[in-house]
């Protein structure tokens, strides 16, 4: 699977993505909203798609909900788990609304992320 | 969340207790069974009786059949709940069987109500028969 993270933590990102390429993903991360979106575009045109998007809700420039509004607009049938340390139930059902399909609760534990990916729905692709 | 039908199957008593009284505070309605047959009886029941469990929370280590032969049979039948396993596994390859029999969240224990809440808030919206949407 091709994995977006999008978080401003860059040592997250590279966590995430370092142990996402150890399962045998495709994993690329930016460090705000509007990087997110140049990437989806990227990836469209290129023909590589994004199966996943990890989305911090708070992010410097669009918050996380409102990412996920336009990744979910752009593509919907793509993947995207909201990670964060918030758990008020009006940001997650905000986050639903958006078009969010899963939840990762910061601190991210690594087994966490794996079980949550494990839900994704895929064609076989690197499954 | 208020007025949907849950089922709880989880063969230890402590945390069926702890689980229904989050469910009950959250205003859901809620069953329970300890063993598998008894929650696919109660599945398969609830349909019939045309008042179908809105959500089944199933543990994987059960003590008649394994939780994911419940799983696979309560997600074959119409309407299927949503189904959410809870568990003390946390073994990915397991999480991946799980999703591919018709499970729809994955809740580790030990879980909090938080957890519950945002398991419950992934539900996609149902439809009542006035055609209002609730959950």
């Amino acid at each position: 699977m091709r994995i977006l993270v999008v978080d401003d933590d860059p040592s997250l990102c590279k966590a995430i993505v370092t142990f996402a390429q150890g399962l045998g993903h495709d994993g690329i991360a930016v460090l705000d909203a509007c990087s997110a979106l140049a990437q989806l575009e990227l990836a469209t045109e290129s023909s590589t798609p994004f199966h996943v998007a990890i989305v911090d809700v708070n992010l410097p420039d669009l918050s996380g909900i409102e990412l996920t509004a336009a990744l979910c607009e752009r593509r919907p049938d793509l993947w995207v788990l909201m990670c964060s340390a918030a758990t008020s139930p009006i940001v997650v059902e905000a986050c639903v609304r958006a078009g969010a399909k899963g939840w990762l609760r910061k601190p991210v534990e690594f087994v966490d992320l794996q079980i949550a990916l494990a839900f994704v729905p895929t064609t076989g692709e690197g499954d | 969340m208020r007025g949907l039908r849950s089922l709880v199957v989880e063969d230890d008593a402590g945390i069926t207790r702890r689980l229904v009284q989050q469910l009950e505070f959250l205003g859901l309605d809620v069953t329970s069974a300890d063993t598998a047959g008894a929650g696919l009886a109660l599945v398969d029941a609830a349909i019939r009786a045309s008042r179908p469990f809105d959500v089944c929370f199933v543990d994987l280590n059960l003590p008649d059949f394994p939780g994911l032969e419940l799983i696979r049979s309560a997600a074959a039948l119409s309407p299927a709940p949503y189904i959410v396993v809870v568990t003390g596994v946390t073994e990915p390859v397991v999480a991946r069987a799980c999703a591919q029999a018709g499970a729809n969240w994955w809740v580790n224990k030990p879980f909090a109500l938080v957890d519950i809440q945002i398991a419950l808030a992934f539900m996609p919206p149902k439809a009542t028969p006035s055609g209002e949407i609730i959950g």
